[in-house]
């Protein structure tokens, strides 16, 4: 009776050491758990047809988009280059510019005085 | 708004002010103003011969104020440096002289001795020994004042030939004016030391031809570097930039050729001349240039 009493204390001490050895051993499978179901989605993956009209409608709108991207690059670009060749034009017609007067030639020594007379 | 901006670009660019301006017509008014002083110092000197001899003379007060007043108009046109205003002066001051001498003639056949046009006769060289001594003064103010002036234009025009060549102009033809410049600087020591208004004319005369030549080669550079841009551009006037451009470059290498420049002034009046008929010619090629501009922006 003694032995099965001491029996069983051993089995419960080793049950014991091992179940909180091996929860000590948890933790960083744990964290790598966590870090793994931290990765996936929290909703459940949709059934195929219905992710097939997302994926679809995805397209879609991403071509949506991008074409409306698109466009709005043609028209920044568009304007960019209108901008920039009014620069340019501006540029170039700023070099036809000269000054039309004519330079002093000596005035003011050809006044007669009274006595050259 | 856009119009305005290029109105005052092309008030900018074309009305070229030069700082020593009004330091070259102060000294060209003081040199008038030496011929003035001798007209009131003669005319002065006649009256106190007249009463030497007992011969009346005309009263000449309202002449000298005249000369006077148009002499003031000179100096204020000079310190405003008012090209325009001064050149008007000057016929101004010019056309009373001419009545003042008109007045003279007219009075010296009026009853006058021998005696009192010997006395006037003696009493005119040390008159004309002042003169000369206050235009020595003006002409040497104006040696300073004109090194500053064409020292002034030709930074003027090294910096317009830095902006053109990193463009991409050929501005080799404005250099070479440039060079001509600096060779003229060196002249005008020598030029102005003769206190000869001929000699100092002819600096004037070269200055004057290389002004325009500088711009005829400006021209030119521009004309041939605008183009193959304008040719590539979508410019709606592309078509008439292009044939006025070609006509005027031709209008513009033949002045070149005509006005060739030289050092050598044989004669003054025949330099002048041929300057005159640059100008001229000249005008309508600058004109017809600037107008370009408007073409180049209406099309765009």
């Amino acid at each position: 009776m003694d032995i099965k009493i001491v029996l069983l204390l051993v089995l419960g001490v080793s049950f014991l050491f091992f179940g909180c050895a091996g929860k000590k051993a948890n933790p960083d499978e744990g964290v790598k758990y966590d870090e793994i179901e931290s990765t996936e989605p929290d909703d459940p993956a949709p059934p195929a047809e219905e992710a097939s009209d997302d994926d679809s409608t995805d397209v879609e709108e991403t071509e949506e988009d991008g074409s409306d991207m698109e466009d709005g690059t043609q028209e920044e670009e568009s304007d960019e280059e209108e901008m920039g060749a009014d620069e340019e034009t501006e540029e170039l017609a700023d070099l036809f510019v000269v000054d039309t007067d004519k330079p002093l030639e000596g005035e003011g020594f050809d006044v007669e005085s009274p006595e050259q007379d | 708004m856009r119009l305005i901006l290029v109105m005052l670009l092309m008030i900018a660019g074309v009305s070229f002010a030069n700082d020593a301006l009004p330091d070259v017509l102060e000294a060209r008014a003081d040199y008038v103003s030496c011929d003035v002083d001798y007209a009131k110092d003669w005319l002065s000197m006649r009256e106190s011969s007249g009463d030497e001899e007992n011969v009346s003379v005309f009263d000449s007060s309202s002449y000298v104020e005249d000369l006077e007043d148009d002499l003031e108009d000179l100096y204020d046109a000079a310190e405003d440096g008012n090209r325009f205003s001064f050149g008007l002066n000057i016929l101004e001051l010019a056309g009373d002289s001419l009545k003042l001498i008109g007045e003279v003639v007219k009075d010296a056949l009026d009853h006058k001795t021998l005696a009192f046009f010997s006395c006037v006769r003696e009493g005119e060289p040390s008159l004309k020994d002042d003169r000369a001594d206050c235009r020595e003064e003006a002409i040497d103010k104006e040696k300073e004042a004109a090194e500053d002036y064409v020292e002034f234009e030709l930074d003027e025009a090294n910096e317009q030939i830095a902006i053109l060549d990193a463009q991409g102009v050929d501005t080799s033809g404005m250099e070479e004016i440039v060079e001509h410049g600096e060779e003229l600087i060196d002249d005008i020591d020598d030029g102005y030391s003769t206190y000869d208004p001929q000699e100092i004319r002819k600096l004037h005369l070269r200055h004057s031809r290389l002004v325009f030549l500088f711009r005829a080669e400006q021209m030119l550079g521009v004309i041939n570097y605008a183009e193959p841009i304008i040719e590539a551009s979508n410019n709606d006037n592309k078509e008439e930039i292009l044939e006025r451009g070609d006509e005027l470059r031709d209008d513009v290498q033949d002045l070149i050729e005509e006005c060739e420049y030289s050092d050598e002034v044989e004669d003054n009046s025949e330099y002048a001349a041929q300057n005159l008929e640059c100008w001229d010619d000249g005008l309508d090629a600058l004109e017809e240039f600037n107008d370009l501009r408007w073409l180049i922006l209406e099309g765009a």
